[in-house]
């Protein structure tokens, strides 16, 4: 991913600036910073929670940013921006509550004797792209999202997700090749 | 994917995902010129990420982001009205270390509060600047001052605040029918007939509690408004329960502009608001002698709603028919457990097992 023009970047680093001294006052303890920095970034990370959990992304939402007001004295400007951050936190949730759900299904399966079913269905409202990206496993599809729609670098993606950036292009790869598989239209 | 006879078709996503070298991306520009399998790969990526990016540019939410918002911000100011950790803590911390750790610990303890006293004590000083009142002529309200806390009695009348929160100094505004704790911030607030009638809050947010109902965060730009008045005694035949629902699902509604005429009843009762309690510290008074009739209410933009907590009895029902499901289940009866699911979610859209339930529709789907 390559970043925009000189006059933008400037622009991005007084953003992040802006949001690092936010975060600052959040950790101080000072709720009105909470709230302009939800301001900010809810709707882009709503957007973000409606792709990786479309069932919950409400709670999502609303769980990142109590878990924000919580970690904000843990931010570090220097190592991630405040965005990356806020999508990092996001996507750490995410995988847990998938992981919980899971847990949950299989030992209700194990009670009952139901089939094991790994992804909640996508609405039947969803779009047949937004049904084919549901049917890709959690953790490949939030590498696509950040990667081609929040426009994070796979370095970025790598140090938000903690793991290494080979494991970002490897599901990246994949995650397309799936995608690509199930929705005809974007093969060449 | 089809299959492909070039064998650099791979360097398309290794150039896009930022894998290939300045001089390989370079080098690999020049051949998709040329070749016609990696110009359609590259067009086909860029078609995936162009249509992945349409889909989510629609536009969010405004009211559930607006409901998260009002969430999250209560839910730190009740983290930051939480009791903090007191020494008697630190004193069972310390000893569940090893005694090098503790001294060591209670070392830096003695420099921190030493600290902590000097900034206290600079916040003091500070605070006497920090707290700004304008009253308005129909005004009665009295000051206080308490160790790290400003105090506000508000009877009568309205006020505009502007207090700048230091990390020891904390304001409260007393109301009749309540508190109204201030976290750094402009507003001003209006009480009229013993409750609280209207806060606009210019910068930061304030938190409302009243006892008995559910706390209310009001955000800079945001403007809480009392529900209007009834302008007749109710009937004794009128129902009761419902009595504190209404009120808090009229919170969002716009005053009639004849409210606050002479012959309205009092409200102080019947809004289940109880007074506070007063303290006996020295205080300032600023009564005015002459009352101004109250100011009709203006008609304008929707205030806040509250969010009301799900009664006790809607959630004895919740858990037993997520109890019932769990039953069917167990006994194998799963058409009907999936039924009960369904009539779970129909009745209970919002309820505390509606994941758990949803999962169990899904998997009884089968």
């Amino acid at each position: 991913m390559t970043k925009s023009a000189p006059k933008k970047l400037r622009s991005d680093d007084d953003d992040a600036a802006s949001d690092a001294r936010l975060l600052e006052r959040v950790a101080a303890g000072e709720v009105s910073a909470l709230g302009v920095l939800y301001d900010r970034h809810a709707p882009g990370l709503m957007r973000f929670a409606q792709r990786v959990d479309p069932q919950e992304y409400e709670d999502l939402l609303q769980i990142t940013f109590m878990r924000v007001a919580r970690l904000a004295e843990r931010f570090d400007g220097r190592s991630a921006s405040a965005r990356a951050w806020l999508f990092a936190i996001m996507t750490r949730i995410a995988q847990e509550r998938s992981r919980s759900l899971r847990r949950f299904t299989a030992a209700l399966s194990r009670l009952a004797d139901l089939p094991h079913r790994r992804e909640m269905p996508a609405p039947e409202t969803a779009s047949d792209l937004e049904r084919a990206l549901s049917r890709i496993s959690t953790a490949k599809r939030t590498v696509l999202l950040l990667a081609e729609i929040e426009g994070f670098t796979c370095d970025e993606i790598a140090a938000m997700l903690g793991i290494p950036v080979g494991t970002v292009w490897t599901r990246l790869h994949h995650a397309r090749k799936e995608l690509r598989a199930l929705h005809a239209e974007f093969e060449p | 994917m089809s299959a492909s006879h070039c064998p650099r078709t791979w360097e398309v996503e290794a150039v896009r995902d930022g894998r290939s070298s300045a001089a390989a991306s370079t080098a690999f520009a020049v051949h998709a010129q040329h070749c016609p399998e990696c110009a359609r790969e590259q067009r086909a990526l860029a078609a995936l990420g162009t249509r992945l990016r349409a889909g989510a540019s629609a536009a969010a939410p405004e009211l559930m982001l607006r409901r998260v918002r009002q969430n999250v911000l209560a839910g730190a100011n009740r983290h930051a009205l939480a009791p903090q950790p007191t020494a008697a803590w630190f004193a069972r911390f310390a000893a569940g270390l090893g005694p090098r750790v503790a001294l060591g610990a209670l070392a830096l303890a003695l420099v921190g509060s030493g600290v902590l006293a000097y900034r206290t004590q600079r916040a003091k000083v500070r605070g006497a600047a920090a707290l700004q009142l304008v009253a308005a002529a129909d005004a009665d309200f009295a000051h206080l001052r308490e160790p790290q806390l400003e105090i506000i009695e508000l009877r009568a009348g309205s006020l505009e605040i502007s207090f700048r929160r230091s990390a020891h100094d904390s304001l409260v505004v007393r109301v009749p029918d309540g508190e109204i704790r201030d976290f750094g911030t402009v507003f001003r607030v209006s009480v009229q007939h013993g409750r609280t009638e209207e806060i606009t809050v210019r910068e930061g947010a304030v938190l409302l509690r009243r006892p008995g109902r559910s706390d209310v965060v009001i955000a800079a730009g945001e403007t809480y408004r009392a529900p209007a008045l009834p302008l007749r005694p109710q009937r004794a035949t009128a129902p009761t329960p419902d009595r504190q629902d209404s009120l808090e699902r009229s919170e969002a509604v716009a005053a009639p502009a004849t409210r606050g005429g002479a012959n309205e009843p009092g409200v102080s009762a019947a809004d289940g608001g109880q007074p506070i309690q007063q303290p006996s510290a020295a205080r300032t008074d600023h009564s005015s002698t002459r009352r101004r009739p109250a100011r009709p209410a203006q008609l304008g933009p929707a205030g806040l709603r509250e969010r009301a907590s799900p009664a006790v009895g809607e959630l004895d029902e919740q858990d037993r028919a997520y109890l019932r499901i769990l039953a069917l289940l167990q006994d194998g009866r799963r058409a009907e457990a999936r039924l009960a699911a369904q009539e779970y979610q129909r009745d209970f859209p919002a309820g505390f097992r509606r994941n758990e339930v949803a999962a169990i529709a899904a998997a009884t789907e089968r």
